[in-house]
């Protein structure tokens, strides 16, 4: 129980995984395939933390027995000098085998024992290109950041007593796409739900996310399977790519800039399993995907905007079909 | 208001060399621009309102040069497309379509209702009038309209053209009949056959509009609701049901069928033309043959009238003119049919796809919405049927046959010098042809040379010159000043004339690149080798997996939609003969491009976009 790869987690384990790991995990069981990976989960985490005896400062935090802030940085260094339990070093070691030949994604996944639902937002902890036997420091890096003056603040504010915030850690290997970017389960610009819309740059999905770029979109029926719309942006001419485990921004050499990110095999393949998540939960989403040889679901949302504006759009019948033919010729227009 | 525009009517000249009186006597008068008929006296009236007005050149049926008689056509729909809309349904927001022929070119514009109170008090009578053919329309078009159309064609082709005899038959005289029959009929026939023609495109428009205007109900109720639909979706949902329209292409695959069943195909193939093949097999002793061949006779009534065109020129080729047509079609079939292809029509794919996407779509809507698309649905596809199919009655069947007996006639007139060649009688319009033969039994009663063997060889010369210099002649896409929006909605749905595409005529006037925009009309990207086809003739031009580019393709080219991969054409809108007839084929089609088959170059590699209706031509 103290790492689980993540196809084995599902929803319910957000105590064990935290939000981000318990989600990714439900990810797969809705059908979607994710960058493979692990999850060290809160029962590691404690186990660390008592098995270093740093639990006894984070209660003295808890009752302000001193300046929070002064003890927050002791914890942090306590954390990160703390010794790895035999199990978990097992552990991390088969990571590190499994991944000898990857760069890792390491991120924090927290969740709160009194109420595990509750978004962390904002405070998450990310290091990108991180190599196998580099893990276990990562790791620490992670739990320590539970500590970091702005999440102590946090949650100190919020009254959250910070001994019952644990922190999961979701090792995930990391991609280096051939294209990336974003999809919907429903047409963004006018909420038609019969469409899946994808927008996608070369490189990582940062181009498309932050805008930089005016991605190439798809629009594919989700009645018929087919690529109904295809806009190839010929302005695609910046993107991300890894180089050596970090992010490199670049120029897009021109002919690619020019030419579509992504075949229809892929962009149906995104449609298959956008499809496939919006059934199983049941309601819009909102997607990061990345190709690498496969099509992988980095992320899922709810789509938030359309699924509660959606009502606004009436037909307007008279209850007289004869009639309604009359009106609709009279307010034609294209 | 824009400031670019199209040149206005009366600022567009006839081509150097073309005689304006010659020219003004080929069409009728008041089809023509007012300055061209008045010269300097033009009322100003008259004028202005031919400036007022918006005119597209109608190439979607009329992408061919006038001829005088060829113009009976559009000078009939006019009269009956706009009186259906503006005096007996009374369509709330539309009038008629007018016509203008501007240097040899029918142009079209729409006369649209704007004043709300006008538009109030016409809704009372479309909704009782059009209401009754709603709530009746399959027992309409089954009971009235069929059965009626067939019996104006019917009727048509029953009327002889006969020469004048040297003496009456004596019947005349001893059966009291008081009048010379040979002399009569021959004239009276002729008024006959002009005014059964205007009585089939009655017909024609009698249920069009009101088809069209209940799909656009379905298709803009699809729109909102979901605004990326593709139109062909739209239009897969209510097509596909078995349209007497593909029926004759049907037809050859069951006698290709047939043929290979009773052990025949060889011996059909074995024949290099249908003449040749029809000699030898009335002539066989072999029971399979003869009942073949029983089978190939009896198909061509009605099902090979049926033009290659769109149905508006006598010079689009009919199967039943040149038997080749459909026997190499045939031959394509056996050979198909031979290495075991299955031969399955489109329409039974069509049929499975159209419930299942309908289903699909309805699942996507909110409860209260599901009842409304039901209905709408069941209307479109009410009105469907005779939406596809009121083609193969009026431009198929009748028009086969009333250019048949118009080519009576003019075997009648060449033979007595009027005409150097019984096709000739294309140069000269219906009423002359009426006075033409009045001169000719003027002369044969009097006993005197006939006039117009000294007048029409000479003024024929003269107007064939005049159509080789218009076939030149390049018209442009429009006349006038473009609307800001177009609301007229058979404009829209009928001709794909909306305010993108005049954009794209605009911008298209400077100069062709190598983006060909259209309309699009069945979905699917594809690239290849463009073949560029102008008449039925070059047909066998096109190899299995080539993209055709013509300037209009009808049903009757069917066979050949089999063979290709893509088909872009220079006319027609979402409703479209060509773009119904891609759709049922399942091959991706731009339409309504303008000019594609003059830009385009035979062989050039091209990709063709069937959901933007896009073309590009790639070197």
């Amino acid at each position: 129980m103290i790492v689980l790869p993540i196809s084995s987690l599902r929803k319910t384990d957000v105590l064990l995984a935290g939000g981000k790991g318990a989600s990714l995990g439900e990810l797969v069981r809705a059908g979607a395939k994710v960058p493979p990976g692990f999850v060290v989960t809160s029962m590691a985490y404690k186990a660390y933390i008592e098995y270093n005896n740093i639990d006894r400062l984070i209660y003295k935090l808890e009752r302000r027995d001193g300046d929070p802030l002064a003890l927050a940085a002791k914890i942090r260094e306590a954390i990160l000098n703390g010794e790895v339990p035999d199990d978990l070093k097992r552990e991390l070691m088969k990571i590190r085998e499994e991944f000898s030949r990857d760069y890792l994604a390491v991120r924090s996944s927290a969740t709160y024992e009194d109420s595990p639902e509750f978004s962390f937002a904002g405070i998450h902890e990310t290091y990108l290109g991180v190599r196998g036997e580099e893990v276990e420091y990562y790791v620490k890096k992670v739990w320590a950041s539970n500590f970091e003056d702005r999440a102590v603040t946090y949650k100190l504010d919020n009254r959250i007593p910070p001994s019952k915030v644990y922190m999961a850690v979701v090792v995930q290997k990391l991609l280096n796409p051939k294209a990336a970017g974003v999809a919907f389960s429903l047409d963004p610009r006018n909420g038609d739900r019969s469409v899946v819309v994808i927008e996608s740059n070369w490189g990582l999905g940062e181009s498309v996310v932050s805008g930089e770029v005016t991605p190439d979109r798809f629009v594919v029926s989700k009645i018929t399977n087919e690529v109904v719309k295809k806009e190839i942006s010929p302005s695609k001419n910046v993107m991300y790519v890894m180089e050596n485990g970090r992010v490199v921004h670049k120029e897009t050499p021109p002919e690619a800039a020019v030419a579509p990110s992504l075949s229809d095999e892929e962009v149906l393949e995104i449609t298959r399993q956008v499809v496939s998540l919006e059934r199983y939960f049941g309601y819009a989403v909102d997607v990061e995907w990345a190709v690498e040889g496969d099509v992988y679901i980095l992320q899922s949302r709810p789509e938030t905007v359309w699924s509660r504006k959606a009502a606004e759009a009436k037909w307007i019948s008279t209850g007289d079909i004869i009639k309604d033919i009359v009106y609709n010729l009279l307010s034609f227009k294209l | 208001m824009s400031e670019r525009r199209f040149p206005y009517p009366d600022e567009v000249k006839l081509p150097e060399g073309v005689d304006p009186e010659v020219y003004k006597r080929m069409y009728a008068y008041y089809r023509l621009p007012a300055t061209l008929l008045f010269d300097r006296d033009a009322p100003k009236e008259l004028v202005e309102w031919e400036r007022k007005m918006f005119w597209y050149q109608d190439s979607l049926h009329h992408y061919d040069v006038m001829y005088p008689l060829d113009d009976i056509h559009p000078a009939t729909w006019e009269i009956a497309l706009s009186a259906y809309n503006s005096r007996i349904f009374v369509v709330p927001p539309a009038n008629g379509i007018p016509h203008r022929i501007v240097n040899g070119y029918l142009f079209i514009s729409f006369v649209p209702v704007l004043d709300e109170k006008e538009i109030q008090k016409r809704l009372e009578y479309f909704q009782k009038r059009a209401g009754y053919y709603y709530q009746n329309w399959n027992d309409i078009y089954e009971k009235n309209w069929k059965p009626e159309a067939e019996k104006i064609v019917k009727e048509m082709e029953s009327l002889e053209f006969r020469d004048l005899p040297e003496v009456e038959d004596e019947k005349i005289v001893f059966e009291r009949m008081g009048y010379s029959s040979s002399a009569y009929h021959l004239v009276d026939n002729w008024l006959r056959l002009v005014m059964l023609h205007q009585r089939l495109w009655w017909k024609h428009f009698e249920m069009l509009n009101l088809g069209y205007a209940a799909y656009l109900l379905f298709y803009q109720f699809m729109k909102q609701k979901f605004p990326d639909i593709p139109d062909q979706h739209i239009a897969l949902m209510v097509a596909g049901i078995d349209v007497i329209l593909f029926k004759p292409d049907l037809e050859l695959r069951r006698l290709a069928k047939l043929a290979v069943e009773l052990g025949v195909a060889d011996r059909i193939l074995s024949f290099a033309t249908a003449e040749q093949m029809e000699a030898e097999l009335s002539r066989s002793n072999n029971p399979n043959e003869k009942k073949w061949f029983e089978e190939w006779n009896s198909v061509k009534y009605p099902w090979f009238y049926y033009t290659t065109g769109i149905g508006f020129y006598h010079h689009e080729p009919r199967w039943i003119d040149d038997l080749n047509i459909p026997f190499n079609f045939l031959k394509d079939y056996i050979i198909k049919v031979k290495r075991g292809e299955k031969l399955e029509t489109a329409t039974e794919r069509l049929r499975r796809q159209r419930d299942e996407i309908a289903a699909k779509y309805r699942e996507l809507l909110k409860e209260e919405d599901r009842k409304l698309f039901d209905q709408y649905l069941q209307v479109a596809r009410t009105v469907f049927p005779y939406v596809e199919e009121h083609n193969f009655f009026v431009e198929h069947w009748g028009h086969t046959v009333f250019y048949n007996k118009v080519k009576e006639v003019g075997k009648i007139l060449s033979k007595h010098g009027f005409l150097e060649r019984p096709e000739d009688i294309f140069y000269m319009t219906w009423w002359e042809v009426y006075l033409a033969l009045l001169d000719l039994v003027a002369s044969w009663a009097v006993v005197m040379p006939p006039v117009g063997k000294y007048y029409w060889p000479r003024e024929i010369a003269k107007r064939k010159e005049i159509i080789s210099k218009l076939k030149e002649y390049k018209p442009p896409p429009a006349l006038g000043r473009p609307p800001e929006v177009v609301t007229e909605p058979f404009t829209v749905m009928l001709w794909g004339v909306t305010r993108e595409r005049i954009e794209d005529w605009l911008g298209t006037a400077a100069g062709a690149g190598k983006i060909i925009k259209g309309f699009p009309a069945s979905p699917g990207v594809v690239e290849g080798r463009a073949v560029v086809v102008t008449s039925v003739e070059e047909l066998n031009k096109v190899k299995e997996g080539d993209i055709l580019v013509c300037p209009n393709t009808s049903p009757a080219w069917g066979p050949v939609f089999a063979k290709v991969k893509a088909v872009v054409s220079d006319i027609g809108g979402l409703m479209a003969h060509a773009a119904i007839v891609a759709r049922e084929y399942g091959v991706p089609a731009v339409v309504g491009t303008g000019n594609a088959s003059r830009i385009i170059k035979d062989g050039q590699r091209i990709r063709v976009d069937g959901f933007k209706g896009v073309v590009e031509i790639l070197e």
